[in-house]
Formats: C-alpha cells, structure tokens, sequence
C-alpha cells in the first residue's frame, strides 16, 4: 500500500480532514499505509484548524500507543511531515503539528508580503490595477477573506518552503497525493490550482524527486457551495457572490486542469440545501459546524485510494484517463441518516460509525459505573481500573480528548442543513436498541418490547477480555471495544453486516 | 458409598447421638445425603457463574444468595428425607431436634462445598469470574 500525502486547503479542508480522521478512528478502511496531512491556511487562528490540528494529534497520539491485531479503531496511521524525516535538527523549523505556516505572512500585510512600497510605479500601477486598496491592506495571517486574488500570490511561496522541499524528498514513487479545497472562497480557491501547478511542473534542480511528483497519481476534492454566510453589514464575504465565484472558478479550472489533464481523479461536492452560518472573517471566530459534505468529502479521499494504479496512469505529468466523480444520496431529504445512503456508502460506513459510536456512548454512560465491577475491569495482569481511569495520560489526555469530538462532530453534523442525524446521541439505558437512527435492531426473544442494556455490552466486553493474550493496557481497551461492539453488531445487526 | 459418607459425617457430627447416627446408617441414608448434597452444591455453583452468567448478576451479593439456595435446599432434604424414611420404618423414637440439626450441619456442610466449588470452577466462567473475590 502507498502512502497519501494530503493538502488541505483553507478553512473547508481543514473540516474534510477532520471527518477523514473521524472516520478512520472509527476503523473505516483505507487503503493507505500512512497517511500525511498538510494543512496550508494563513489563518493562523482559524478555529477550524486549530481544532482539525488538535483532533489530529490525538488521534495520533492514540494511534502511538496501540495494537491492531483484530482491532480496526485507530488502524491507519497518520503522520505529520516532520516525522518522516528522523535527521532534522533541533533548530529545524519544520512542523511538528500537521499546519505549514506561510513565510511571511504572520502578522503582515498583502502590501508588506509584495513589497509594495519597494516597486518601481510601473509595477505600482499593475498592482494598483489588480488589486483594491482594502486587498492591499489585508492582514494576511487573518485569511484571504473570499480573496483568490490574494491567496494565489501569496500561496506561491509554498515551493519554496521548508515544508514543500521536506514533503518532496519524502515522496516516494508509489506514494499518491490528494489535495482538498473549496471553490467559493479564498484560499481553496485560489490554492488548489497553485498547488497543482507546483506539483507538476516541480523544478527538478531545486525539488528533490521532481520526477515522482510530476507523474504522482494526484486526486483532489473540490467543493461547491454548501454552505451560506449571514450578511453582515461592511463585511467582505457575501454569500451571494459564491455563485458567481464558483462559475467563475470551474471555467478556470476546465482550462487550467481537467484540459491539461493535470489530475488523475477531481472529485465535485456540493449542496443546494444550505444553512447560513454566523458571519466571521477568519481566525477563532470561524468554527463552523461539522457538515454531511465534508464527511463524504472524506469519502472521496478512501475512494480515491481504492482506484487502482492501472486506472491512473500518468504520461508526462498529464493523466491518461482523468476520473471525474460526483456524488448522490439515495433519498433527498432536508434530514438523513444511514437509510438514506446509497448502499456502498451505507457498507462502507455503517458498521465502523455505529460501532466507534455505541463506544463512544458507553464510556459516556456506563464506563464508570462497570470499573472495578466487572471482570474485564479487574481480570487479568493488565487492568482498566478506577486508577486507570484516574491517572492514564493515554485515556484522559487522548482518547477522551478525541472521542468529545468525536461526540461533537455527530452532534453538530446533526444540527446542520443538510443534516445528517446517525445516532440519537440522548438515548439513555431503556431506549439503547433505539441509538442508531433509521435501522431497526433484531429484537431479543427473552426481553419482549424491551431494550437491550448495558448488562449485554458488559458481557460482551468480558468475552472479548478474555480472549486477549498479555498486552498493553491501552491495546487491552481498544480491543475489548473494538470486539465488543463488533459481537453487538453481529447480533443486533445480523441482517445487515 | 454409605461407610464413606457415615466416617465423614460421624468424624463431624453424628458420633455424638450414636442412635441417631446407626439409625442413618442401617438405612443407608449417609450415602444418599452425601451424594445429594455435593450434587446440589455443584448444581447451583454451576447455575449462577455457567447457565445464568450475567454481568448484572455477578456482585457478591448475588453469589451469597445462592449460597443460601445451596443452604435452603440441603438444609430441606437433610431434615425432610431421612426423618420421612425413619418414620416410615418405624424408628419413631428420635427426635425431631437430631434431624433439625443435621439438616442445619449438613446445610452449612452444602454452603462449604458450594464456596469450594466456586473457587475452583469460578475461572471459567465469562461474567462472574471475579465473583465473590
């Protein structure tokens, strides 16, 4: 399996690579040895981003410490380009966090990033002429705001980062690349093309394994509006110009990409079902609610991965057969959950999210109360006690860190327009058989008209307890779960998985 | 079966009502108690952590009930069948309280063998493995 190296551009790829790291945390399958995600976005406090680069360090932080012998939680590994390369030095500024930092533009302006006021009036009157003087004025580490304008000029920089040589002399032949954006904005959409650009045409005297990336299998998802913004009075983002940015946009993408035959698979996203979110220009004030498109974005990226070798093929750095990929639910209504899926993503995602979920809800509602009670608890060398619970880093400072949001991505994915309504995240005891929204689960011959209860989870958490040999306690925790729920869903969803 | 179960039983208790004890013996009832309390002793053991097997029913508590299943039933059959056999063969003379005690010896005999039992077979059981201890 190769490796994928992911560029998630702006505010809406930081969201579909949070979904993507929900999703494998769920033991959806990819076909991936490794994962890489780069997150380029100026806005150094994008609450967005903050937040993706926090999920993804738990998620590898949980990743770190476990095993995956018949345990699918957790399975891929995801690392950060700076782990790939085990020489740097310690004064190597080279991310430690998943985010590349744009040289330049911390703290300064699109005036400043461009020297302005060192340009000869020729040059002046150019930029003059392409550029406002409230575009020359923005503060870059706050965005582009809706400025592909901007961002392509000041993304450019990215080839000559640390960052970019780093990911270069670590791409391998086989390796692929899949690079994540949205249309109607800013940075995406100025972005995407850039990085493209930079990919396929890299400089083979000052960008190691030039020729890799020129004929590297490259997918990338681009999303369409999805999304509104609530007008606000003087701001500079207008959701009545994503349209016409979007049109905008394609048609220079039909000259600039799919003609070029630059990518190998472009997958197109979007909604006409939209809610608006509260006005915000950038930084932590932008923290939009998790969303059904950048969860099957995610999808794009797994399908992306299943595409064989043979099927994109790349002749010169341009595609053989470019693959171009929409997307359709099997039922159009304002609220979804899983019967409403097409069946291959109903497969694909149904038995992880249900199982990573009914987890979740169980160290939300019984965890507590089972410790120090049930054998899986106090059985063997290894055990997951009160004491484990109090005092393990791995399990207060990671996976409960992670599982919150992952709590908070059903929920808010829940709230949105289009929402998508999985689990019925208030379910308590007496109503467990009713957590999973639009399936029905086979009814226990013994317990007429009633649910299932944590009783039955215990028991199976003691089975799966029992037939782990010696191991770490936290590889012990992961697959108890991982095995527990599996049998839940075997017995409770016999018809189905 | 009988001189088995009538040494352990007379090494306990019954030596000391040497009446009471030939009576059981020339009925051979020393062997059927003994039997039957082991079997209702393993029988209950095997109940609570194999057939029921519960994770909602695995607390030491729970265990303390059966032992006292285990308590009722050989306390029932030990006082009822031998003086019901003794009677019937017309040994009328001995009295109620020796039978009341020996049902009452041999109830706590069961409740020793149950916690024996539990101990040994507890390991294998799924959901109560940890039950009482």
């Amino acid at each position: 399996m190769s490796r994928l190296f992911i560029f998630a551009i702006g505010g809406t790829g930081s969201r579909v690579v949070k979904s993507l790291a929900m999703l494998l945390a769920a033991g959806v399958e990819i076909k991936a040895r490794e994962i890489i995600p780069i997150i380029i976005d100026p806005d150094s406090t994008n609450g967005d981003m903050q937040r993706t680069v926090d999920i993804l360090k738990h998620y590898r932080r949980v990743h770190n410490k476990i095993g995956f012998e018949k345990n699918n939680f957790f399975k891929t590994k995801i690392s950060t380009l700076r782990s790939l390369t085990e020489n740097l030095g310690a004064g190597s500024e080279l991310s430690e966090v998943f985010r590349y930092s744009i040289d330049g533009s911390k703290e300064g302006r699109f005036r400043e990033f461009i020297d302005y006021s060192g340009l000869d009036n020729t040059n002046r009157a150019l930029i003059d002429l392409l550029y406002s003087n409230a575009n020359l004025n923005l503060k870059l580490d706050e965005g582009f705001k809706g400025n592909p304008n901007i961002g392509s000029v000041v993304l450019n920089k990215f080839k000559d980062s640390d960052e970019f040589k780093n990911f270069a002399s670590n791409f391998g032949q086989d390796d692929r690349i899949f690079i994540i954006s949205s249309i109607f904005g800013g940075t995406g959409a100025a972005g995407f093309p850039l990085m493209l650009k930079n990919l396929r045409n890299a400089d083979a005297d000052s960008v190691a394994n030039s020729d890799f990336l020129r004929n590297a299998r490259i997918g990338a998802l681009s999303v369409l509006p999805y999304f509104g913004v609530a007008p606000q009075k003087g701001g500079v983002i207008d959701k009545d110009t994503f349209t016409s940015k979007t049109k905008a946009a394609l048609s220079y993408y039909k000259r600039n990409i799919v003609d070029n035959r630059s990518l190998n698979a472009l997958y197109y996203l979007g909604d006409d079902v939209s809610q608006n979110y509260e006005y915000s220009e950038g930084q932590t004030s932008q923290k939009n609610k998790a969303h059904l498109i950048e969860m099957i974005g995610a999808t794009s990226i797994i399908d992306f991965m299943n595409i064989s070798d043979g099927d994109m093929e790349n002749n010169g750095g341009k595609a053989s057969s470019p693959i171009f990929r929409e997307y359709g639910i099997k039922d159009a209504h304002n609220s979804l959950n899983f019967k409403h899926l097409s069946s291959r993503s109903f497969n694909q995602l149904f038995e992880p999210l249900t199982q990573y979920a009914y987890f979740n809800l169980y160290l939300k509602q019984q965890f507590e109360a089972s410790l120090n009670e049930q054998p899986w608890s106090t059985r063997g060398n290894v055990k997951i006690d009160r004491e484990f619970r109090n005092n393990s880093q791995f399990y207060n400072d990671s996976l409960v860190r992670f599982n919150n949001y992952f709590w908070e991505w059903l929920a808010e994915m829940s709230g949105n327009m289009r929402a998508l309504q999985l689990f019925d995240q208030n379910v308590s005891e007496n109503t467990l058989d009713k957590f999973v929204i639009g399936v029905e689960q086979k009814k226990s011959f013994w317990r007429i008209g009633k649910s299932w209860s944590y009783g039955f989870f215990d028991e199976k958490l003691n089975k799966a307890e029992r037939s782990i040999g010696d191991t770490t306690v936290e590889t012990k925790l992961m697959y108890m779960f991982y095995q527990a729920t599996k049998a839940i869903m075997e017995e409770k969803f016999s018809d189905i998985v | 079966m009988n001189d088995l179960f009538a040494n352990y039983y007379e090494f306990f208790y019954t030596q000391t009502s040497n009446n009471f004890s030939t009576t059981l013996y020339d009925l051979g009832l020393y062997g059927t108690i003994g039997i039957v309390t082991i079997l209702v002793a393993l029988a209950v053991m095997a109940i609570f952590y194999f057939a029921i097997n519960s994770s909602r029913f695995n607390k030491w508590y729970h265990w303390l009930l059966f032992m006292g299943i285990t308590f009722t039933i050989v306390f029932l059959f030990t006082y009822l069948h031998p003086k019901g056999i003794a009677l019937d063969e017309g040994y009328d003379e001995i009295g109620d309280n020796l039978f009341l005690m020996f049902g009452l010896i041999n109830g706590l005999v069961a409740s020793v063998y149950y916690f024996a039992l539990s101990a040994l077979f507890k390991r294998w059981s799924t959901n109560c493995s940890t039950t009482p201890f």
